[in-house]
């Protein structure tokens, strides 16, 4: 282990036996030896992983992958089944939310707990005292039994605590979620804020704080390590893999239902006479779109086929947010007048080549229709809410849904010759 | 693992289980002194006036079976406090082993401590009592605290051994009540020492407690000290086994967060 290392972890496996009899698993706990056969569970497998200090590390992956038995083993909560880790410094974590208080306890009770179990004497939390509640703003409900909060203070009264506890190494499990906006920004300034004097590793779903907070992240599959590697490299080539397995669910999905009658499946409808067999959206390097960083020309790419002819076919798409409100789209009307047909078997490729502005961050889908007709007299032939999904990341302190662009500042005072000229240095070579 | 880091959690924790006792009742801690007064008043009657019990052969006065046999219930209670309560204290604390990073090795101490702190409460009603019936305490009296250190230290290690068991082997829990009367009557507590016969004294003395109750007995009753060899013989054994106690917990402790 190299000193600038705050973890080490080498080799490092978990397997749950499951023991016919409790008095095996002593003995193998005492003695290290196994009586009998055992049915194992692999929680972890093989994972070797340095974390410098400083450094910032998400960990990543689906439910069951093993992203909380490592955190685990990090705090030496459990114990390994093979490998070794090491820790330098003084951790504290986060891993389960209102984990380690008292029901019956007031949170001030609670407060002094946690801080004790940290190690810290009372002349010491006395002097923390005030801070943390600043930090938690409960009020008057400290002196209640924590019992009477709701999932919103027990998370800001626990992520208050390990704020105050000068650890080395912070270990946070997905704590944030349950907190308002409000309060996730407030720990994410504090997290910034530690990450220039100490350690910390993170678990989340949220790719966009895992890209906005972290330096490195590490995606755990089925136990092993799937990829390490910078943050956004890895975030991405995750949610890619997400929504390709989706792609492919409703790729079948399509391919089963299609019948002469109408298409019932959730989530879509029309006659069935045409239909869409693929959707994607390409980024302008040509690859899939899945995570919008900045303002580029797009290109949505639909593959159809009819069962019957089509004549005067349109081709819409529509774009809506994680509430399913929608933000913006266009038809083929206008821009396709010499598209008079699909014939039927055939297949053909549409595209819409557009400039897609950069979102506010979060989860868009992508919806599309295939219908015939005009403006005003048309059918659907398929119409799939949403046939593709991308995630937007911008700007935290981004008020609104879509950025600017080309945005130009003057400031000119009436009797003054000067004219100031403030340029938005992002938006405007777009 | 450092007490000295820990102290204030130890006490938090003691605390709260002390005050959780008492929490909800309307005499709270004044409880903690009626029931062992409210037991030697009962002693007093049933041994003295009923059975008309007379402790040892010499011409002892009425009262001093039931003073005697209240020394021996006292010390008694700091074992049989821990051995009850310790073979579940990983269970009732399972968010502590499972969630958090918690000194764990401080658990199984919180019910020997909270043990010995009724038990001295217990002490003081019997010191109260045996200036009302017999007088001034002979000045070997202030040796009782060093009674109860080996007994401290022997609840300590059989704490720690028995909250490691008992996360993996629940029945330890049923097994725990036969095994807590059998200790009673294997120790000198319903009888003086001298009563044993003497093939059998030499088997009783593997007891711990034996030798703390005719300590305690000695310091209070008869003005009597134990020889200074023997008593740290005594004080070596009982550190020991906390010892002893204390390395298998940390060797089982490992798979704790598994089986919880």
């Amino acid at each position: 282990m190299s000193s600038d290392a705050a973890v080490s972890i080498k080799n490092i496996s978990k397997t749950y036996h499951i023991y016919k009899s409790p008095m095996h698993r002593l003995v193998n706990v005492l003695f290290g030896v196994q009586l009998r056969k055992t049915t194992d569970i692999h929680a972890l497998a093989d994972v070797s992983l340095e974390i410098n200090k400083g450094e910032t590390l998400a960990v990543i992956g689906r439910n069951g992958s093993g992203k909380s038995t490592l955190l685990q083993v990090l705090c030496g909560i459990l114990e390994p089944t093979l490998g070794d880790v090491q820790v330098n410094g003084r951790i504290a974590a986060l891993l389960e939310l209102g984990a380690g208080f008292s029901m019956d306890f007031t949170g001030r009770e609670n407060i002094y707990m946690s801080c004790a179990v940290y190690g810290l004497s009372k002349t010491s939390i006395d002097q923390r005292l005030d801070s943390i509640l600043r930090f938690a703003e409960i009020g008057d409900f400290i002196d209640q039994p924590v019992k009477t909060y709701s999932s919103g203070m027990f998370v800001r009264l626990a992520f208050a605590v390990i704020a105050h506890l000068d650890a080395d190494i912070l270990v946070i499990d997905e704590a944030l979620a349950v907190g308002d906006a409000y309060f996730t920004q407030k720990c994410m300034r504090f997290l910034r804020d530690f990450k220039t004097r100490g350690t910390l590793i993170f678990v989340s779903h949220d790719t966009h704080s895992v890209i906005s907070l972290c330096d490195r992240a590490l995606w755990l599959e089925k136990g092993r390590m799937k990829l390490l590697g910078d943050a956004k490299s890895v975030s991405e080539a995750y949610i890619s893999l997400l929504y390709q397995e989706r792609d492919a669910e409703s790729g079948e999905l399509i391919a089963e239902g299609h019948n002469e009658h109408a298409i019932t499946t959730q989530g879509e409808f029309g006659t069935g006479d045409a239909q869409v067999i693929s959707c994607r959206l390409l980024a302008d390097s040509g690859t899939n779109l899945v995570l919008l960083d900045r303002a580029q020309t797009v290109t949505l790419e639909v593959k159809c086929t009819a069962f019957k002819d089509i004549e005067q076919p349109i081709l819409g798409f529509f774009v809506r947010d994680r509430l399913g409100q929608p933000l913006f789209g266009e038809n083929s009307l206008e821009w396709a007048k010499g598209w008079q047909t699909i014939k039927v078997g055939q297949k053909q490729v549409l595209r819409f080549t557009f400039a897609m502005p950069l979102l506010a961050t979060g989860e868009y889908t992508l919806g599309v229709a295939l219908g015939s007709g005009t403006q005003e007299k048309h059918v659907q032939h398929h119409w799939i809410y949403d046939a593709c999904a991308f995630k937007s990341q911008a700007n935290p302190h981004l008020t609104g849904t879509i950025v600017l662009e080309k945005v130009a500042f003057t400031a000119q005072v009436d009797d003054a010759k000067m004219v100031l000229r403030c340029d938005s240095e992002s938006d405007l070579h777009g | 693992m450092t007490l000295k880091n820990n102290i204030f959690l130890l006490k938090e924790l003691v605390k709260r289980d002390i005050s959780s006792r008492y929490k909800d009742s309307m005499m709270g801690g004044v409880w903690a002194f009626v029931a062992p007064l409210i037991m030697l008043a009962v002693y007093t009657f049933v041994f003295s006036m009923v059975f008309q019990a007379r402790w040892g052969d010499s011409g002892t006065s009425k009262t001093a079976f039931a003073l005697n046999l209240f020394i021996g219930i006292i010390l008694h209670g700091v074992l049989a406090e821990s051995m009850s309560r310790a073979p579940t204290v990983m269970q009732q604390h399972a968010s502590y082993v499972k969630k958090i990073i918690f000194p764990l090795w401080l658990l199984p101490m919180v019910p020997v401590i909270s043990g010995t702190f009724h038990a001295f409460i217990s002490l003081s009603v019997l010191l109260l009592a045996v200036l009302f019936f017999q007088g001034l305490w002979p000045w070997q009296s202030l040796f009782l605290p060093f009674v109860f250190l080996p007994i401290v230290f022997f609840a300590l290690g059989l704490a720690w051994l028995l909250a490691g068991i008992g996360v993996y082997f629940r029945d330890i829990t049923q097994i725990m009540p036969m095994f807590i009367t059998v200790m009673m009557f294997m120790a000198p507590i319903f009888y003086p020492a001298s009563a044993i016969p003497e093939e059998y004294r030499n088997w009783l003395l593997l007891n711990p407690l034996t030798y703390a109750v005719e300590m305690g007995r000695g310091a209070l009753f008869l003005g009597q000290l134990p020889s200074i060899g023997a008593y740290l013989i005594y004080l070596g054994a009982a550190i020991l086994s906390a010892v002893i106690g204390l390395w298998f917990f940390s060797r089982v402790r490992k798979g704790f967060a598994d089986v919880l």
